[in-house]
């Protein structure tokens, strides 16, 4: 009976610790409860700095377009984007500066890794060219992305201006670049550069400039920082010879100093040389100029160059013997013998560019010269033909058409005369593209003169006139600008004009070479000797010459020996290889030396293609 | 008498084992009653301190932008609070470099507000801390 009253006691004992047990046991329960809430909590706020710390938002640029601005942002990240608002700030304005909030409603969204445009144009905010601008894009995560975008007038601009070329014949088209860098370090962008060039400064003056723009660039909306953009205008200029024209790039309401300039000079082309001399421009900058051209000893050239402006306007064509310019006995041709087509003296055109059209009409010849008598008749007769590129016969245009030139030349003053007959009257010709016309000149038998000395560009010649052929009425713009030379396979004459400011020495190392444009034969041509009249030969033994000095405006003519495949100075021994087959071969010339300043002088001088026959 | 005699012990220990077993009973409501209440109590602040850190871990906001206005001797700073968490948020204090500013500016989540802070400030760096009533601190660098 106790032990059963004991054991009550007990139970109820028990009782009592299971529940305070009980009590203690939910109590943790809910404390895991809470603890779990509390971690899901911070999982979620871990996740949310990460999205934050992954969104990678970037303004990549921004322009002024029509007013508003336009801004191109990237989401470099992989989480979607939403854009919330934009923050302006016009750096320029101050005291206060402006600052205004937009909000983007409803957010933008951006993909991931996707590209968004035209952020701005839909703003109310007008943007001025004239000011800078700092834009800040705030994101639904709480990040930002800045662009800020200057103004020229705050802008560190580099500029540099490139003349192509930069000396040029009147009519012709110089191409201009203007090369704008951003170099601004505390600016993402410069907005509105619209550079602008004047031409208003030329040496002498502008009174008979007139140039005329072919080609001008477009404004650009936005330059990024470290960039460089380039701007290109082309003109057309005319104006007379020797002007400098000074090109003043500039951008309008930049920074003090934000110009550059470049001059332009404007030469006549007088002869073949002076073109040669425009694409074969001295490198290194010693030289200014150099070139050359053929002389030869019966085969002479004949260039053609448009004269338009020049009075009576036409097509003229005139022997090229530029070392001569200014001597008492400039580029003379003697025609003392009667003499038949077949060795007539010869000249050709430069290939036409394009088809070139002669209008109908009487051609006109006009010769400079000097006859043993004036009291003599001279007549002459001429054959002119159409031939191609290379030389080859495409059609005949006058043939043994005479020149009737009467009493007209003096016995010791060079005058400059037409042909008393009215000249050969043609219909319109048409110069196919690439080809040439040839002349032949020779003596007529009826003539009572015993000699005739014919003259080309020579200072003493009557008023500066030059021997020529007009076609008149002719329109013809396009020169005949190339060289062609019809070489007999033996030792050969070539003229190195100094047309630059520097004097410069020509060494024994200068070649010739030759080089069949169908099978790529090379031949070489060694120099051996300089001056056709006073002939020096030139050799790299001490005992003889090795140099050469040529000074501006000055010519002198290098004897080559004849091209072989062992070029040799001995032309015609045993050693001298192979000689050049009869075609059509490519020429240049390598011209080395040295300078008044000691600088090095090596040109390789293209001359067009030649005719071995 | 030995009737009796058992009869009377009998009785005292009845009475003794009721003694006992009120005493027990007694005993053990009071522990569980103590028990309880103070379990129930400690459960509440657990759960308080719980909601408190989970409602301050789920507090975001940003700087979104700062703004330095004004003309010497009426001098501003704009502050532009952001708030990017899911909670309401209450800021309030800004302090500027060691100029603490008391405010009550309530910001729901996703949206903005700008809190003016009269200040003379200078142009350099500013130290900014925006408090809220969470105790969440933000602190960011400004330049005028």
């Amino acid at each position: 009976m106790t032990r059963n009253k004991s054991g009550l006691s007990t139970l109820v004992g028990a009782v009592f610790v299971i529940l305070v047990l009980a009590v203690g046991l939910g109590a943790f329960i809910h404390a895991l409860n809470q603890q779990d809430l509390y971690a899901q909590v911070a999982t979620q706020r871990t996740q949310a700095d990460w999205d934050r710390l992954n969104e990678e938002l970037d303004a990549t640029k921004v322009a002024i377009v029509s007013g508003k601005f336009n801004v191109t942002l990237m989401n470099e990240g992989k989480l979607p984007i939403k854009l919330d608002s934009l923050w302006v700030t016009n750096q320029t304005a101050n005291n206060p500066k402006w600052h205004q909030k937009f909000d983007f409603t409803p957010a933008k969204e951006i993909g991931p890794s996707k590209t968004i445009t035209n952020i701005g144009q839909d703003l109310s905010l007008n943007a001025l060219d004239s000011k800078s601008y700092v834009l800040k894009f705030v994101t639904e995560r709480g990040n930002a992305a800045s662009i800020k975008s200057i103004s020229v007038a705050e802008a560190d601009l580099k500029l540099s201006l490139f003349l192509m070329p930069r000396t040029i014949t009147t009519g012709e088209n110089v191409t201009i670049l203007l090369s704008v860098k951003n170099s601004q370090l505390d600016a993402d962008s410069i907005h509105k550069i619209n550079p602008i060039m004047d031409y208003s400064v030329c040496i002498p003056d502008c009174n008979s400039v007139a140039i005329t723009p072919k080609s001008t660039p477009t404004q650009l909306d936005s330059l990024a920082r470290d960039s460089t953009a380039l701007f290109k205008w082309i003109y057309k200029v005319q104006a007379p010879a020797n002007t400098i024209i000074r090109f003043n790039a500039s951008i309008p309401n930049g920074k003090p100093g934000t110009f550059v300039t470049d001059d332009l000079t404007i030469f006549i082309i007088e002869t073949a040389k002076f073109a040669e001399q425009s694409t074969t421009a001295a490198q290194a900058g010693s030289l200014a100029a150099t070139g050359g051209t053929f002389t030869g000893n019966e085969l002479h050239l004949l260039n053609s160059t448009a004269i338009s402006g020049v009075s009576p306007a036409g097509q003229k064509m005139h022997h090229n013997e530029p070392e001569r310019i200014g001597e008492a006995n400039a580029a003379q041709i003697w025609l003392s013998s009667a003499t038949t087509a077949t060795n007539a003296k010869r000249w050709y055109t430069q290939p036409s560019a394009g088809v070139a059209t002669i209008p109908a009409g009487n051609w006109k010849f006009w010769l400079c010269g000097v006859v043993n008598s004036q009291t003599q008749n001279l007549k002459l007769l001429v054959n002119i033909t159409e031939v191609t590129g290379t030389g080859a016969f495409v059609r005949n245009i006058l043939t043994n058409t005479q020149l009737d030139y009467q009493t007209q030349f003096h016995n010791t003053n060079v005058k400059c005369k037409e042909n008393q007959n009215s000249g050969p009257n043609l219909s319109q010709q048409q110069i196919q593209n690439e080809n040439r016309l040839r002349m032949d000149l020779w003596w007529d038998s009826s003539s009572t003169v015993s000699w005739f000395r014919l003259y080309y560009n020579a200072t003493n010649i009557e008023g500066g006139k030059e021997s020529k052929i007009e076609f008149k009425g002719s329109n013809v713009q396009n020169p005949f600008p190339s060289f062609y030379f019809n070489l007999d396979g033996k030792d050969f004459w070539i003229s190195v004009v100094n047309a630059g400011p520097l004097h410069f020495f020509i060494t024994a190392d200068t070649r010739a070479i030759f080089r069949n444009v169908n099978t790529n034969a090379t031949y070489g041509s060694i120099l051996i000797e300089v001056n056709r009249t006073n002939t020096v030969a030139i050799h790299q033994d001490n005992n003889i010459r090795d140099v050469l000095l040529v000074q501006p405006n000055n010519a002198k003519e290098l004897h080559f020996s004849t091209p072989a495949t062992i070029p040799t100075r001995n032309t015609g021994t045993n050693n001298e290889g192979a000689r050049p087959t009869p075609g059509t071969y490519d020429l240049n010339i390598l011209l080395e030396g040295y300078d008044q300043n000691g600088g090095k002088l090596i040109k390789i001088l293209y001359f067009g293609r030649v005719t071995i026959v | 008498m030995s009737k009796e005699g058992r009869k009377s012990k009998g009785f005292s220990t009845v009475l003794m084992s009721a003694i006992m077993l009120s005493s027990i009973s007694a005993m053990g409501v009071t522990v569980l009653g103590f028990s309880d209440s103070v379990v129930s109590s400690q459960q509440g602040r657990i759960s308080e301190l719980y909601v408190e850190r989970s409602n301050a871990l789920q507090e975001i906001f940003i700087m979104e932008d700062v703004w330095f206005d004004g003309v010497t001797g009426s001098k501003q700073v704009h502050v532009t609070i952001k708030n990017v968490g899911q909670l309401p948020i209450k800021v309030t204090s800004i302090t500027i470099n060691v100029v603490k500013s008391s405010t009550n500016q309530l910001i729901n989540p996703d949206q903005s507000a700008t809190i003016d802070i009269a200040y003379e400030w200078t142009n350099s760096l500013h130290d900014i801390v925006v408090q809220t009533e969470r105790e969440n601190t933000l602190k960011q660098s400004w330049m005028p």
